[in-house]
């Protein structure tokens, strides 16, 4: 290949990554690989294309959610240069996560990438505490997106601890038993994925038709461990037409992680 | 949580979904504060004929805030008439300027919608009667496991 050929016309844009420096010792899923592939996802021009085409300037303004916002880096990517991936900026986005710890540093993530980026940020309103998108009206997403817990595990954690317990709070080096404690719990929730990596991801498929709105589409990250044949052809059995398509795929590490398309 | 954001929740039980009760939760026992958002006319005139302008109002009430009982009719702005903004003050729209009163009417959006945010209090379902705690600004909707 010559060096001075130029860039192909579907080169993937360069947009600057959110920073996540004020990220110190909280216990959160840090910005990892499959969350840049999600970042990498949403900057190809098929996809800007897709997004703008789905939820075309003019149209009301979409709601974009994301699901276990962890550090918060995919959703102050998307808030933050919404005038670019969505073609427009008045979006609305939420962040939801089961850790309370989670919810404060995404709303400082988001909130610093969108102030960093007045020209083309979305309006961020909110991050919640809740159990996938529980909390949420029926029907009304219009972009979901989700880096699920997808690791195989012989057990998946259960919520009880974070359901049952006292108002959560912030957790910044843990040194009590009780910190130590909520901090595993925390840990175990950001990958254990249970059987085939797809328990939590599961619930969610299972409940999608209520979630988004008619034009509603769930960006769903996967690895090979979770059979993608298998999803796919299980989302696609489901009713009223659901079509699933793959973005991008990489190998990282020991993984094959693969970015998902799910609409109506 | 803004104000805004109550439009979009309803009751996590399960069986409140389908319920009319369960939206929007009620605010109960709030401090309020005012933070400042870009204001952003162009959101506020697409997001309109998406709310649901009846849980708003109540919303709103709540909140000590009072919004006119009708969905106020604003002109659609299109992006280019957002382009032609100039600062974040005037707005063109269709060749023509936004007139006073629709300006007054979106900068009190603007305000009640984006910029009033519950940092404490409660928000209670209507249909089973469950408190969701609000604490420094952030919701739980976990609940109990004998919920679930």
């Amino acid at each position: 290949m010559s060096l001075t050929s130029a860039p192909p016309s579907d080169a993937a844009l360069k947009l600057p990554t959110p920073s996540t420096s004020h990220i110190t010792s909280q216990p959160v899923y840090p910005p990892s690989e499959d969350s840049y592939l999600l970042l990498d996802a949403f900057s190809l021009p098929s996809e800007v294309a897709f997004i703008s085409t789905r939820l075309p300037a003019g149209t009301p303004s979409p709601l974009l959610v994301e699901i276990g916002t962890g550090s918060g880096v995919v959703s102050a990517f998307l808030a933050a240069h919404a005038g670019v991936l969505f073609g427009r900026k008045d979006v609305i986005t939420m962040g939801l996560d089961v850790s309370y710890t989670a919810n404060t540093v995404t709303t400082t993530t988001i909130s610093k990438a969108c102030s960093e980026h007045p020209e083309t940020s979305a309006t961020f309103l909110d991050c919640m505490t809740s159990d996938l998108t529980s909390c949420l009206k029926p029907n009304s997403v219009d972009m979901l997106v989700f880096n699920p817990p997808y690791v195989p595990t012989s057990e998946h954690p259960s919520l009880s601890m974070l359901r049952d317990g006292r108002q959560q709070k912030v957790i910044v080096n843990s040194k009590s038993k009780e910190d130590c404690d909520m901090e595993d719990c925390l840990f175990s929730l950001t990958y254990a994925g249970g059987d085939k990596g797809m328990e939590t991801t599961d619930r969610l498929l299972d409940q999608l038709h209520e979630v988004l709105s008619d034009r509603g589409v769930l960006y769903l990250l996967l690895c090979a461990g979770n059979r993608p044949p298998e999803v796919l052809e299980r989302v696609t059995g489901m009713d009223s037409g659901w079509k699933m398509e793959r973005v991008i795929e990489r190998r990282a590490g020991g993984e094959i992680l693969s970015i998902w398309r799910i609409y109506r | 949580m803004k104000l805004l954001t109550a439009n979009f929740i309803s009751c996590a039980v399960k069986a409140c979904k389908s319920s009319p009760l369960s939206f929007p939760l009620h605010f109960r026992d709030a401090e309020l504060a005012s933070k400042p958002v870009p204001y952003n006319p162009l959101l506020l005139s697409n997001l309109l004929p998406r709310l649901d302008w009846a849980a708003l109002v109540t919303s709103s009430k709540e909140l000590g805030f009072t919004l006119p009982e009708t969905k106020p009719e604003l002109p659609r702005l299109s992006a280019s008439s957002f382009a032609a903004t100039t600062g974040d003050g005037d707005m063109n729209m269709d060749g023509g300027a936004v007139g006073e009163e629709d300006e007054k009417t979106l900068r009190m959006l603007h305000k009640v919608l984006m910029e009033t945010e519950v940092v404490e209090g409660k928000m209670v379902c209507g249909s089973c009667g469950f408190e969701y705690g609000i604490h420094q600004t952030v919701g739980n909707f976990l609940l109990p496991s004998h919920l679930v």
